[in-house]
């Protein structure tokens, strides 16, 4: 075991996208009990790129999961904002991820009986707003998507796909996106266009990111890494490098 | 990745589950049917086995004319009950008599329906002669007394010695109940209220004259059947009379019945074929989707080197066994099937005899093998295509659906739907059952046709359909065109399975439609009468009650309609008898040369254009044969308007006087009386007037031209209704395949499903998506369904018109209806698989294995 780094202020401050505090949660039950999250508390600035790291079965992907309301905790809290997630409905947590959270998987990130233009929308569709025409221009020419439009998702490169799914997750000018190995299925070159896309989002859009990642070289990226082990936080750094976070990994490994 | 396994697992139980159930219902049905048949022709059996159980031999009239069921309109002379007790052998005989009686019930109700027989018959104490037995109480030995079968007294709630009225041909009579009677150890025989009358009340009720329908005889101690039949031959019978022996009677009784449940039979068989067609479709979706979503594994087989025949014999050998588990359920399902359709039959006023079910082996055995070829026929299908990919293609993505865009499919569908026009445009254009042939043979091609075009029936139809949605309900709308779209041959035979049974109903529609059209056209173009007093049953009514409504204050002529069954031209066929002196008054006689006051005694008036295709001028002599007086000739008096004579006379298209009806057949009755009022009468004074005539003849009742045009509506309605009960279960299948679809695809989409909700589609959007999805297969079909069975409906129509049927209605407004139902529809069946995708976990669907 390391010892644990101390745990970031939890701060009501308002510079913060999203948070986590004590947060639990505990798969199963009695002795087969697994505690994915114990206690984790963290907090998400706005504007700010930030990777989360750890080896398998560390609990960043859950930890991501319950922040983005996707799951829901055992014990302790989350919020979006200042919205507390666990006083909220099933419904009112489907409408805030839809209109105040932007998502890109690994995988299955589009539909495939929609093109790039409508998958893109998808979020603003389903609330039934019209899109920002000026600011859908905006990102789908930063993306590079402008002649690719109406493609369907299976006549489109792995790159373009993941491509597509930040656009859509920038459309509707979500207070956070979370990115969920948003690379791990592309080659070394597209992964870097996707990485390069969401650090140009935080820096010149101001938008707030969180990436579950398992690549040192992909969290070099972030302005801040996070790192979880056995379902706690042991360890963050600022500005990282890919050297100093696969260092960072290797201790952790021990 | 527990949980995903746990539910592709459940999936798995779910295909047998479901492909189960279509097999299940569909077997199910037929064997209910042949049950049902059998279970009635047994009933018949014993029936008539017990009816002639101590009978030796039988005296009865040849009948010239097959009038159809019901009892015998020729009879025997009251001597022939002497001679034959005076013959050799013969230890005793009696005479037998029955016809139409009904008894009322305390709240003024006639006791049973319109299709249970009731009807009463000369009491007799010989019990080998007489199946009944009294229970309670004594037999009818004054004429005002009778007994009536144990069942009837319990449904009707009567009491021995109360006052009981009795319909009859005649006015209503009251009777002192005496008896209760048994039929054999059965409360009464084969569903039917029975009354027993004296002799003398029997020969009063059902005017006879003195003679009888049969006699019967009981043979001497050591006289065999043959004996007593040869000795009885040689004194009785000629050319109007036979002589069968008991045995004989038995199983020609036996057999006539059983041709006539043949036609019952073939009609329900029928029925259930389509129900197993159905079945059948969505055995062949359920084994297509799991065999595409086992491609891979399939392929991963074949590529470390299982051979095509093993990859397609463990598709095989699964619905092997889900084909013999199904059937065998089927069978049980059938017992209950029967005893369903017994209800519904009973429900629509058409009760059927018998009780306990009979289960033949011929039922089982044809049930299993039926249940096993349809299930393996439709899962080898699919198998073999899924074993033509080559190992390494199947092995990348899913493989995309462009059965759509094959021309060679488009090709091959229109010639097979060119082949079905033709073969139609020959039937309809041609006559007799080769032209009926051809029809049949179109529609099957018909049908054939829009299975193979049916991908891009089901893409093209799916988006236009689709587009509305799209519009009205937004994304979900969208994603539900385009995954109705994107898989066009699992939509095409979704859809298709109900396009069969709405087929039937849309023809079914067209076909009622049109003949109230033709009614409507036929009273208000063609009677001048303002009242029709018409008969509630086949038995007619009265010939007394024409004469009591000219005595009516305001009427000023009556004339009455008469229908039979006799052989024109060696053809038997139902003539029309007018009462000529008057009937002009009353109708417009469509005449084309005579007058209808020619048609006197003696002389008939046929179509034109039949008369010319006979090469009959007037005057010309016509062989006949008439149920009671035998052959003769009848000369041509009057031609009339083919078309129109057959829309007046239910498609007869013969027309004798009255006269010539009464001395031709027996017991003359009226099926209708048309009756004028006098110009200025108070029609509210003489309809209440003609109504206190039939007060006393129950089977009659008086309508005004709406009245009547209003309860032929009725009669057509309820047929209708029962053309579309006898379709729910292959429209419940169907709809059950719906839903398997949708479970199937959903299950195979859970990972965009999972997507779409992670990125804030609501439950409610998702079930919307689903349910969309649903209605749009539901309505293709439907529309499919209904642009078929319309345009074989208005086909068949026109090839009718030289039968007298006109007038072509199609129904847009019934049509409609239809259409919104099977959408309603639609959204049923996608209740639960719509619950089930929106309940998808979230985390499970997005996860990557």
């Amino acid at each position: 075991m390391t010892t644990l780094a101390p745990p970031p202020p939890p701060s009501a401050s308002l510079d913060l996208a999203a948070r986590a505090e004590d947060a639990t949660k505990v798969y199963g039950s009695g002795e087969s009990a697994v505690r994915a999250l114990d206690a984790v508390s963290v907090g998400f600035e706005k504007s700010r790129f930030t990777a989360i790291m750890g080896p398998s079965g560390s609990g960043k992907s859950t930890l991501m999961h319950c922040v983005a309301g996707l799951d829901r905790l055992t014990s302790g809290r989350v919020l979006i904002g200042e919205v507390d997630l666990s006083t909220l409905k099933e419904k009112e947590l489907t409408r805030l991820r839809r209109d105040r959270i932007g998502f890109v998987f690994q995988a299955y990130n589009l539909v495939p009986t929609l093109n790039a233009l409508e998958n893109i929308t998808l979020p603003l569709a389903l609330a039934g707003r019209k899109p920002d025409q000026a600011w859908l221009d905006d990102i789908v020419s930063t993306v590079g998507l402008a002649d690719r439009l109406t493609h369907r998702p299976s006549e489109l490169s792995g790159g373009q796909q993941q491509r597509v799914a930040v656009a859509r997750a920038l459309v509707s000018r979500p207070e956070i996106i979370f990115a969920d190995e948003p690379t791990g299925n592309l080659d070394s070159r597209a992964s870097a266009e996707i990485l390069e896309f969401m650090r140009n989002a935080v820096r010149d859009l101001g938008q707030t990111i969180v990436m579950v990642t398992h690549e040192p070289a992909a969290a070099a990226y972030a302005d801040r890494v996070v790192f979880l082990a056995d379902g706690r936080i042991v360890d963050e750094m600022a500005e990282p490098s890919a050297e100093r976070v696969l260092d960072r990994l290797k201790r952790l490994g021990d | 990745m527990w949980r995903i396994t746990l539910a592709g697992v459940w999936a798995k139980k779910l295909r047998f589950v479901s492909t189960m159930v279509a097999i299940v219902l569909g077997v199910g049905f037929m064997a209910g049917t042949l049950v049902l048949t059998d279970t009635v022709g047994k009933t018949f059996d014993d029936l008539f086995a017990s009816v002639y159980k101590g009978t030796d031999a039988v005296v009865r009239p040849i009948r010239l004319v097959d009038s159809g069921f019901g009892s015998s309109p020729e009879r025997l002379a009251g001597s022939v009950l002497d001679t034959v007790r005076s013959v050799d052998g013969v230890e005793h005989a009696e005479g037998y008599l029955q016809g139409y009686a009904q008894l009322v019930k305390a709240n003024g109700k006639a006791l049973g329906g319109t299709s249970s027989p009731t009807f009463g018959f000369m009491w007799s104490d010989d019990t080998r002669l007489n199946p009944f037995r009294i229970l309670d109480g004594h037999a009818p030995m004054a004429d005002s007394e009778i007994a009536i079968d144990r069942e009837s007294y319990r449904s009707g709630r009567f009491a021995l010695g109360q006052e009981v009225k009795v319909l009859s041909q005649n006015p209503v009579r009251s009777y002192t109940l005496t008896g209760v009677m048994t039929f054999g150890s059965a409360d009464a025989p084969a569903g039917s209220s029975v009354i027993a009358f004296t002799p003398a009340e029997a020969a009063r009720v059902f005017h006879t004259g003195g003679g009888f329908d049969s006699v019967s005889v009981v043979a001497k101690p050591g006289v065999s059947q043959e004996q007593v039949a040869t000795n009885l031959r040689a004194e009785v019978a000629d050319a109007r009379t036979e002589v069968l022996t008991g045995a004989e009677i038995t199983a020609k009784t036996q057999s006539d019945i059983k041709k006539r449940l043949k036609g019952f039979s073939f009609f329900l068989v029928g029925f259930s074929v389509v129900a197993l067609v159905v079945g059948a479709f969505i055995i062949y979706n359920t084994f297509s989707i799991l065999v595409a979503q086992r491609t891979r594994e399939m392929a991963l087989l074949r590529a470390v080197g299982a051979g095509r025949r093993q990859v397609v014999g463990s598709v095989v050998a699964e619905a092997a066994l889900v084909g013999a588990g199904a059937s065998v359920l089927g069978i049980g399902f059938g017992l209950l099937t029967a005893i369903g359709l017994k209800a519904a039959f009973a429900a629509f006023g058409f009760s059927l005899p018998g009780s306990g079910l009979v289960l033949e082996v011929r039922t089982v055995v044809t049930a299993l093998v039926v249940g096993m070829a349809v299930t393996l026929v439709s899962a080898v299908l699919p198998a073999l295509r899924a074993s033509r990919v080559a190992p390494v293609a199947a092995m990348r993505d899913v493989a995309v659906d462009r059965s759509a865009s094959s021309w060679r499919r488009s090709a091959a569908g229109l010639v097979v739907f060119v082949a079905a026009m033709v073969l139609l445009v020959s039937g309809l254009t041609g006559s007799g059952t080769a032209a009926a042939t051809r029809v049949g043979l179109s529609a099957l091609a018909t049908i054939v046709s829009v299975i193979v075009l049916g991908p891009v029936i089901a893409r093209n139809g799916a988006r236009v359909l689709g587009a509305p949605i799209r519009r009205f309900r937004g994304l979900p709308g969208s994603l539900a065109q385009a995954n109705a779209v994107r898989n066009p041959r699992r939509t095409a035979s979704t859809s298709l399975a109900l396009t069969i049974g709405v087929a039937l109903i849309g023809l079914i529609l067209v076909f009622v439609a049109s003949f109230k059209g033709l009614i409507t056209q036929t009273v208000d173009g063609s009677f001048k009468a303002d009242f029709i007093i018409n008969a509630k049953s086949f038995t007619g009514f009265s010939t007394s009650v024409a004469e009591q409504a000219a005595k009516v204050d305001g009427v000023a002529a009556v004339s009455p309609v008469r229908f039979g069954a006799m052989k024109v031209n060696g053809s038997s066929t139902y003539v029309a008898a007018f009462d000529t002196a008057t009937v002009d008054k009353v109708l417009d006689v469509p005449l084309r040369q005579g007058r209808i006051t020619d048609v006197v005694t003696g002389t008939i008036a046929v179509g034109a254009d039949s008369a010319a295709s006979h090469q009959w001028r007037i005057g010309d002599p016509i062989p006949v044969v008439f149920p009671k007086s035998g052959p003769g000739t009848l000369r041509l008096a009057a031609t009339l308007d083919d078309q129109k004579i057959k829309s007046l006379t239910q498609g007869s298209g013969y027309v004798i006087s009255t006269t010539t009806y009464d001395t031709g057949f027996a017991d003359p009755v009226d099926s209708q009386v048309l009756v004028k009022a006098a110009p200025g009468a108070d029609l509210d004074a003489v309809s209440s007037g003609l109504d206190k005539v039939v007060a006393n003849y129950p089977t009659a009742e008086v309508q005004d031209k709406a009245g009547y045009k209003k309860s032929v509506g009725d009669q057509l309605n309820q047929f209708v209704a029962m053309i579309i009960v006898l379709l729910a279960l292959s429209v419940m299948i169907a709809m059950f395949g719906i839903a398997n679809t949708l479970t199937l695809s959903i299950y195979e989409r859970r990972h965009e499903i999972g997507l779409l909700r992670a990125v804030g589609m609501s439950r409610s959007q998702t079930r919307s998506t689903i349910r969309w999805e649903s209605v749009i297969m539901a309505v293709l079909g439907t529309l499919v369904g209904l642009a078929i069975g319309v345009g074989f409906g208005v086909a068949i129509m026109r090839a009718l018109r030289s039968q007298g049927f006109t007038v072509l209605v199609v129904p847009f407004g019934s049509l409609l209806t239809v259409t919104v139902i099977a959408a309603l529809f639609g959204v049923l069946a996608a209740l639960r698989p719509s619950m089930k995708a929106a309940r998808l976990d979230v985390l499970d669907a997005i996860a990557t294995e």
